[in-house]
């Protein structure tokens, strides 16, 4: 075996912790809203559409960092990252380990940020019904900053996956 | 010598990627939290959603900062270390 297939030792553990960590924020902040959104529908029946609506919207909005996880996790396993001595292997092993950890701690919280967002949208929205238009906007607007960091540990993974 | 700047090298790049790993949890959690009080507030009173809406951005600015900090050690590890 030789030396430079050392670096796929990294490269897996780094996709894992990726998409491991990544798909932990995505559940717990979709469940949250969802679960929201379902005391709502039993105070409100006649809201029930509406809720629905905004939920899935929310979730969609909380499920994005699990998207940027899963990305980095599939460019890591794909990218073919190789290295020809032993000094190549470690900087790249130390490459592809902090790509995985950044991106995959990076969107636990935008996640569950998204989740307490949507939860409280989808309780504002079953308190008062006319407020419908303001609560969406707000609260996209509220979970699209929440996303940002999510942004940022995304463009470091990227940039420690093309150093090389 | 190149042995030992590759070892150092690679902890400096796994050191950038857990400071923007755990620093973007954070900053995360907490603008959302915001914004989902922010909306629970706009139902409770809507002819705030103004004033609402605009101290849930300097909350979220201020919460993001930490955020920032943390991009900017796992940049300065990755280029300049």
């Amino acid at each position: 075996m030789e030396i430079t297939e050392l670096v796929n030792v990294a490269v897996f553990v780094g996709a894992g912790v990726s998409i491991g960590l990544g798909a932990l924020g995505g559940g717990v902040g979709s469940g949250m809203i969802a679960a929201e959104a379902l005391a709502g529908s039993a105070r409100q029946p006649k809201e029930r559409d509406a809720l629905l609506q905004m939920m899935l919207i929310a979730q969609a909005l909380s499920q994005t960092s699990g998207i940027f996880a899963l990305v980095i996790a599939i460019m890591l396993l794909f990218a073919g990252l190789q290295a020809s001595d032993l000094a190549g292997v470690l900087r790249i092993s130390g490459a592809a380990l902090g790509a995985g950890v950044s991106m995959g701690l990076g969107a636990l919280g935008p996640a569950i940020g998204g989740g307490f967002a949507g939860a409280g949208a989808c309780a504002g929205m079953a308190r008062n019904p006319l407020t419908l238009p303001r609560i969406r906007a707000t609260m996209l607007m509220g979970a699209a900053v929440a996303q940002s960091t999510a942004i940022y540990a995304f463009t470091v993974s990227i940039v420690l996956l093309m150093l090389d | 010598m190149e042995l030992e700047e590759a070892i150092v090298k690679a902890a400096a790049l796994l050191g950038a990627g857990i400071a923007m790993g755990f620093g973007a949890i954070g900053p995360g959690v907490g603008e959302g939290y915001a914004a989902g009080k922010a909306c629970e507030g706009i139902a409770r009173r809507p002819e705030q959603v103004g004033l609402l809406t605009s101290r849930m951005l300097i909350g979220q600015a201020v919460s993001e900062s930490t955020g920032i900090y943390s991009l900017v050690i796992a940049i300065i590890l990755i280029f300049v270390v």
